[in-house]
């Protein structure tokens, strides 16, 4: 009992580091509606701007932490609030996270581009010494805290205890509150709710920089990830304080830090169990909080109840064109993609081929996102998990039963699908983010449970997927194989179609629009989702078969990291979640646009190279353009994409789509104003001229009809 | 892109060093360039100019300086060219390639498309995916061992994949070095720490066999060992309790700079009384940053140390010629030289007809490359798929925030274990002869 | 099951939130074919009934028995498909579908229809048999000018009468309108009574009305409950239960 006791008390400062970030975490929640999983970039710019300043500038103490606390986080979370997030107050939860997702993206490519990408060793401490092990108390007793321990803990009590007095006892977080519920409703009482927000904003990054800083010192070098893997773990403590409630979120966090150490010294070490176990057990906790945690999950995701105020999102562009505009950009798919086809088979070399086969198989991977977040209307955040298991399957499947390859692939997308479709079963009563949190939950324990051991992964050798033969022709050879990927590409994406157009997508429609007006017709909501989530874990998993048969290899780390799941979710959601084109896209962009600005940013430094007279000046300038920028360039336009969901969450193709289609449609209207067609008079969208379709001859009120989402009173 | 796993990649290095290979050899052709130049026909070579080309995780979540390598290549290759090339030709490191973690394939497939490189080097990223196409087309290739790509296996020998020191990968191999190092530290008890990462509970196992298997003779057994931390994490606190419980006084880890870190702070903090042992720790920045923390530690090399007395030829050439192009002395810089070190002696045996298999035979043909007394010695007939018959490393100490070798002779920085006999003390080698 | 059974019979229906009473012991029937009305003031607790009946609610007391079965524990969908339907106070339209796909959807699911396997070979494309149904019901509401238009575009009244085809697709036993008139100038109104009045008389559905318009209810309703702060106040045939002074005080006020 003494032992477990002893054991509970080491793990309270852990604890405490928890607790500081999922406090952070509900703060930003409460007040704001974003579950920022960007928090941790967030606290990464404060902590490289103290290391810069105090380590590379050798400012006192103080002033570097002014500046790194109270004035870089502050002044990021105006920068946020103003550019970002005082646009989405209105907007839903997935929106939201969405954007979070873009920033988090973005925010540490920002930061080595400001900073340079040398590593940042031994970041100081919030103390006068330089490690934080060099300050110990109580000095050679049994518990002992270090410098880094104590300002910890002191900041975390501080921080909750602060924010207990704001919310109880001062008007402002009152209306921070209330600016959550309904922001509308707030302005109607005279408060001003871009303020409030603002102040909200400033606040929680504060929070972030405070514990960016504070943290630091626990990373032998400053690196984002760290921060980002350290958040993972907080959130099973937001979970535990249903993601309201301040002292729960401390409690929660205590409590997990205390349990991981129980658990570090009871169990065997060298066990299965330990194995599993252990590094799970955030994950595995926030998982079942999920589910079970009572109070969590009948905390829906606050629906304004003045959102239905707001004029109606224009319809798809689909919706909006001609039939003679429709066959039009069939035909111009098919050209574009037969060009392709026949680019890739005649002019290009095995470099440009084999990432264009790589971005046509992450297309396939892609439509899973578009099934389940287009059509489904749910964000899973696991996507790269179903991935893997369709890899993993395929590669298990031809080295111990000796299958054909191309029938593995099948075989690992069944397998995925399945496990789509058991996961699907518990996760579906969440909603928004909730979902997508359990869906993280999952990709992390997979990830930490599954992927080390030696059957599922092949332990420290990838296991080999040969490449197959289909009767003479041989895929080894890497055009053949391109062929066959773009040829199951077409096919996932036909199937994506034929089902979005049959009755589950309709369902789906009908339940995205309103899920209780869906089932009061008739429509299974469990039914239609738990289909979608197995179409899309199996889309995924022929992608990932494909995949790790296209490069020889199931290998987890260059294909199928959680990460990268987050990373697609953003890209595809960018790019436009309700069309297949969409999916093509992003999946080729993701492989191609990194190589595309790697292109560009060789042109300066060879043309100082080959100019050898240039002006210091002008030298000087072209050689801060390096080409080792390009991968980070392009995560901040991909980041940056996610940030325009908010103003057209129908995504950048569709928008560009409309965008041409009025076009050729003004050009047709003119050209053909003598015999004016029916159709063209439906296709005018209705956003752009309200008085316009008049083919009711009531005197009409602006159409009021509310649609979409949250519930009923 | 921010992987998780590949921050192993560190982990790793110091299983290489229980790996290299050694038997006698006579050292081959000298220095200077007296031979014809013959016409040849190979991919990459012109008239005046033999074209390689490298790739590297230049951009990645470490913090990794693994540009250094190219450095390294390029040092060497100036070195050779000031002194009239080779056949006739110069060399040139026509492209740098960065995969950023997660196109290594591609970059590879670029390197043979439109960089038209004679050979690959260095080869120095976190995931080896291109090493299928480079072992399919046959093209010479040399780099960082981290990888399982490297190696080799009777189906699938990879003879054309050379490594620094040798291209065969043995995560849970075992050797005497633990036991030994533990004895002669006073100790009797070792901790072990690893994730729960393949790679790095692998190593965790090869030592608790190494320590089974060598340890009674020592008087020195497990004490404790922990093989399920998560990777990167940051509070070992009840692990360091259970050691003191437990009376160990010899740690070594299996573990990222990040695990060091955290576990020697920790040490430090509860105040055990244990000798470290960070087989992956020389590296003079991290001395330089975190000083006394891992003062009195031990460090592995599987090359002589910089600061070895009396050094051996190829280590005083390397150090020059790192001053001479202002690079730093470091073992990425290292490994590039040592890469085309290799590559130019591979070249030299193969004859001024030289193309990419005439370079790889005659490489699979030294028995004993040693880069002049840099490495101790490998057999390149077994170096790609099996482990060598000797134990051959150098030891150093961290002594005032400096590196110091440590059971080394002058002109001997190297320590021969037989691998597979009881335990005894090492030889002291300046190489395998 | 005779005809003298009722096809909806509520029994001391009872729920709380966070404990305060939002229905007490409320017992409605409904007969096959006939139009009853549901009046209460604001917050009376019609909608939590209505919520209740079609599962959306768990009662926290009380049997619902339809169709001479007990829903207790049905989920909506289910109910649904046993013949229940309903329209929105607050308009719930499906967004980004045309009109006409509005009914194809309801007229799918009535069976519970759609299978995967279909869908996947390209099958469930709208068979003519139920685009004529769909034809059919636009005619009868009057839609059939607006039949592809997207919904974003209607007026509300169309949107009402949309919804009210919607339910209607899925060939009700028994349906429960919210406030239809809400939101409707007088001469919709008054088009929405005459809608509802046809298709009471074509197809013998059940209505359970809730409506604030009065003169509206007077026309529709035989009979008429009133709800008024989670108890049933009265009931009875319409003139008798709106001659009530007590049901005039709590509800209609002075001057009704």
């Amino acid at each position: 009992m003494i032992e477990i006791l002893e054991l509970a008390v080491r793990g309270v400062p852990t604890g405490c580091v928890f607790a500081l970030l999922a406090v952070g975490l509900v703060l930003t929640y409460k007040t704001s509606g974003v579950f920022n999983l960007a928090f941790g970039a967030q606290a990464y710019v404060s902590a490289v701007v103290f290391y810069e300043v105090r380590k590379e500038h050798e400012w006192p103490l103080l002033p570097a932490a002014l500046l790194a606390i109270v004035v870089i986080g502050p002044l990021l979370g105006l920068l946020l609030d103003r550019v970002l997030f005082r646009h989405l107050r209105t907007s839903g939860s997935v929106a939201k996270l969405v954007t979070s997702l873009g920033l988090l993206v973005a925010i540490p490519e920002l930061v080595r581009l400001a900073f340079g990408s040398e590593s940042k060793k031994n970041p100081p401490p919030l103390w006068y010494v330089e490690r934080t092990d060099q300050w110990l108390w109580p000095e050679g007793s049994r518990f002992v805290l270090d410098a880094g321990q104590v300002t910890t803990i002191l900041a975390t009590l501080v921080v909750v205890a602060g924010l207990g007095v704001l919310f109880r006892s001062t008007a402002l977080g009152l209306r921070m509150r209330a600016v959550v519920e309904s922001p509308r409703m707030v302005e109607l009482n005279g408060i001003n709710a871009e303020r409030v927000s603002m102040v909200s904003w400033m606040l929680s990054s504060f929070l972030a920089g405070l514990s960016g800083v504070l943290l630091a010192p626990l990373f032998a070098s400053l690196s984002p990830f760290d921060f980002f893997t350290l958040l993972v773990a907080a959130l099973a403590a937001t979970a535990f304080g249903r993601l309201s409630s301040i002292p729960l979120t401390l409690l929660g966090g205590i409590l997990l830090g205390v349990l991981q150490a129980i658990l570090a010294g009871k169990l065997p070490t060298d066990s299965i169990l330990a194995n599993g176990l252990r590094p799970a057990l955030p994950f595995v906790v926030l998982f079942a909080l999920l589910l079970f945690w009572p109070g969590l999950r009948s905390a829906r995701d606050a629906a304004d109840p003045l959102a239905g105020v707001d004029p109606p999102p224009p319809p798809a562009a689909a919706s909006i064109r001609t039939r003679f505009l429709t066959v039009g950009t069939r035909a111009f798919a098919v050209t574009v993609s037969a060009i392709g086809l026949l680019l890739g088979w005649f002019v290009l070399d095995s470099f440009w081929l084999g990432l264009v086969t790589s971005g046509v198989i992450l297309g396939v991977i892609m439509l899973s996102i578009t099934v389940i977040t287009g059509m489904g209307g749910m964000i899973s955040l696991c996507q790269a998990t179903f991935a893997a298991i369709g890899a993993f399957t395929t590669a298990r499947v031809v080295d111990s039963l000796g299958m054909s390859v191309i029938v593995a692939i099948f075989v690992g997308a069944v397998v995925a699908a399945a496990v789509g479709g058991l996961l699907a079963l518990p996760v579906l009563r969440l909603e928004g983010v909730y979902l997508a949190l359990a869906t993280l939950a999952f990709a992390l324990m997979f990830q930490s449970v599954m992927v080390p051991l030696d059957w599922v992964s092949g332990g420290t050798t990838p296991l080999r997927v040969p490449r197959p033969v289909i009767g003479p022709v041989d895929l080894a050879e890497n055009r053949a194989f391109f062929v066959l990927a773009a040829a199951l590409l077409a096919l996932a994406g036909a199937l994506v179609y034929v089902v979005k157009r049959g009755t589950t997508g309709r369902f789906l429609d009908a339940l995205r629009g309103s899920e209780y007006a869906a089932a009061s017709v008739g429509i299974s909501a469990t039914r239609a989702k738990v289909i979608a989530f197995s179409l899309s874990a199996g889309i995924a998993g022929l992608g990932g078969g494909l995949l790790a048969c296209f490069y020889g290899a199931a290998n987890y780390d260059q294909s199928f990291n959680f990460f990268y799941g987050l990373v697609w979710v953003v890209l595809v959601v960018t790019a436009g979640a309700r069309s297949v084109q969409a999916a093509v896209i992003s999946g080729l962009g993701f492989f191609l646009i990194p190589e595309f600005l790697q292109r560009l940013f060789e042109i300066p430094g060879r043309y100082v190279a080959d100019h050898p007279d240039l002006p210091a000046a002008v030298e000087a300038v072209l050689r801060t353009i390096k080409p080792e920028y390009s991968l980070g360039v392009a995560f901040i336009l991909f980041g940056f994409g996610a940030l325009t969901y908010a103003k057209h969450p129908e995504g950048i193709i569709e928008v560009q789509t409309r965008a041409a289609l009025r076009k050729v449609m003004g050009a047709l209207d003119r050209t053909d104003r003598s015999q004016p067609t029916p159709a063209t008079d439906d296709a005018r969208p209705p956003d752009e001229d309200p008085a316009a379709p008049a083919t009711d001859d009531d005197a009409r009120r602006p159409a009021p009809v509310r649609t979409g989402g949250a519930g009923v009173p | 892109m921010r992987l998780r796993v590949p921050a192993c990649a560190a982990v790793l290095l110091l299983l290489m060093v229980a790996c290299s290979n050694s038997e006698s050899a006579p050292r081959t052709a000298a220095r200077g360039e007296d031979e014809e130049k013959v016409a040849v026909d190979a991919p990459g070579v012109t008239d005046s100019e033999i074209r390689v080309g490298g790739v590297a995780s230049i951009t990645n979540p470490l913090g990794g300086e693994y540009a250094d390598m190219f450095r390294g290549v390029e040092a060497y290759f100036q070195m050779v060219n000031e002194d009239g090339g080779i056949h006739g030709r110069e060399l040139t490191l026509v492209a740098e390639r960065d995969d950023k973690v997660a196109s290594n394939n591609a970059q590879v497939q670029a390197l043979l498309a439109q960089d038209d490189v004679f050979a690959v080097l260095p080869v120095a990223t976190l995931l080896f995916t291109g090493a299928d196409t480079l072992v399919e087309r046959n093209v010479p290739t040399f780099g960082w061992t981290i990888n399982p790509e490297w190696q080799g296996t009777e189906e699938e020998p990879k003879e054309n994949l050379f490594g620094q020191a040798g291209s065969y990968l043995c995560f849970d191999c075992e050797a005497p070095i633990w036991p030994w190092l533990a004895q002669e530290a006073g100790a009797s008890k070792v901790g072990v720490i690893a994730y729960n990462v393949a790679q790095s509970s692998e190593c965790a196992e090869g030592i608790r066999k190494s320590i089974e298997r060598w340890g009674p003779e020592a008087g020195v057994e497990v004490g404790f060992i922990d093989t399920s931390l998560s990777f990167g994490t940051t509070d070992l606190s009840v692990q360091v309790s259970q050691m003191k419980e437990a009376g160990v006084d010899f740690i070594t880890s299996c573990v990222d700079l990040q695990g060091v870190v955290t576990l020697a702070k920790e040490v430090k903090k509860q105040n055990l009384d244990a000798t470290q042992f960070i087989p992956n720790g020389y590296d003079q920045s991290v001395v330089d940053e975190f000083g006394d923390l891992f003062e009195d530690s031990y460090v592995l090399t599987f090359f002589a140390p910089f600061e070895t007395e009396e050094k051996p030829e190829g280590l005083q050439t390397y150090l020059e010629w790192m001053e001479r192009t202002g690079t730093t002395k470091s073992e990425n810089s290292l490994n590039g030289w040592l890469n085309a070190a290799l590559f130019v002696q591979g070249l030299r045996d193969a004859g001024p007809d030289f193309n990419r298999q005439k370079v790889i035979d005659a490489i699979n043909k030294m028995t004993n490359w040693d880069a002049n007394g840099l490495l101790c010695g490998v057999d390149w007939t077994s170096a790609h798929d099996q482990p060598s018959e000797n134990v051959c490393s150098a030891i150093s100490k961290v002594t005032d925030g400096a590196f110091e070798p440590v059971f080394a002779e002058p002109g001997k920085p190297f320590l021969l274990w037989e691998r597979d006999a009881p335990l005894k003390d090492p030889e002291v080698v300046a190489g395998v002869d | 099951m005779s005809e003298a059974q009722a096809l909806l019979e509520a029994e001391r229906i009872t729920k709380r939130f966070a404990g305060i009473s939002a229905l007490e012991e409320v017992t409605v029937e409904v007969h096959r074919g006939e139009l009853v009305g549901l009046i209460g003031p604001n917050g009376a607790g019609k909608t939590t009934l209505f919520d209740c009946l079609s599962g959306k609610l768990r009662p926290d007391e009380g049997d619902v028995r339809f169709d001479g079965r007990s829903l207790v524990g049905l989920p909506v969908h289910r109910r649904a498909r046993l013949g229940l339907a309903r329209t929105f106070q607050r308009i719930e339209l499906f967004s980004g579908m045309n009109v006409r796909d509005q009914l194809l959807v309801a007229e799918r699911a009535r069976h519970g229809g759609g299978s995967f396997l279909r869908d996947a070979v390209g099958l469930s494309r709208p068979t003519a048999d139920e685009i004529e149904r769909c034809d059919r019901m636009l005619d009868l509401l009057g839609l059939t000018p607006d039949a592809d238009r997207p919904i974003e575009s209607l007026s509300l009244g169309r949107g009402r009468l949309v919804e009210l085809g919607r339910a209607l697709m899925t060939e009700p036993k028994l349906l429960f309108l919210d406030e239809p008139s809400s939101g409707l100038d007088r001469r919709e109104t008054h088009d929405m009574g005459t809608v509802l009045q046809a298709v009471q008389e074509r197809s013998h559905t059940a209505i359970l009305l809730v409506e604030h318009d009065v003169p509206m209810v007077q026309r529709l309703a035989t009979r008429l409950y009133v709800l008024d702060a989670g108890h049933l106040i009265a009931s009875g045939p319409t003139r008798e239960v709106l001659d009530d002074p007590a049901v005039r005080a709590a509800y209609l006020g002075v001057g009704v």
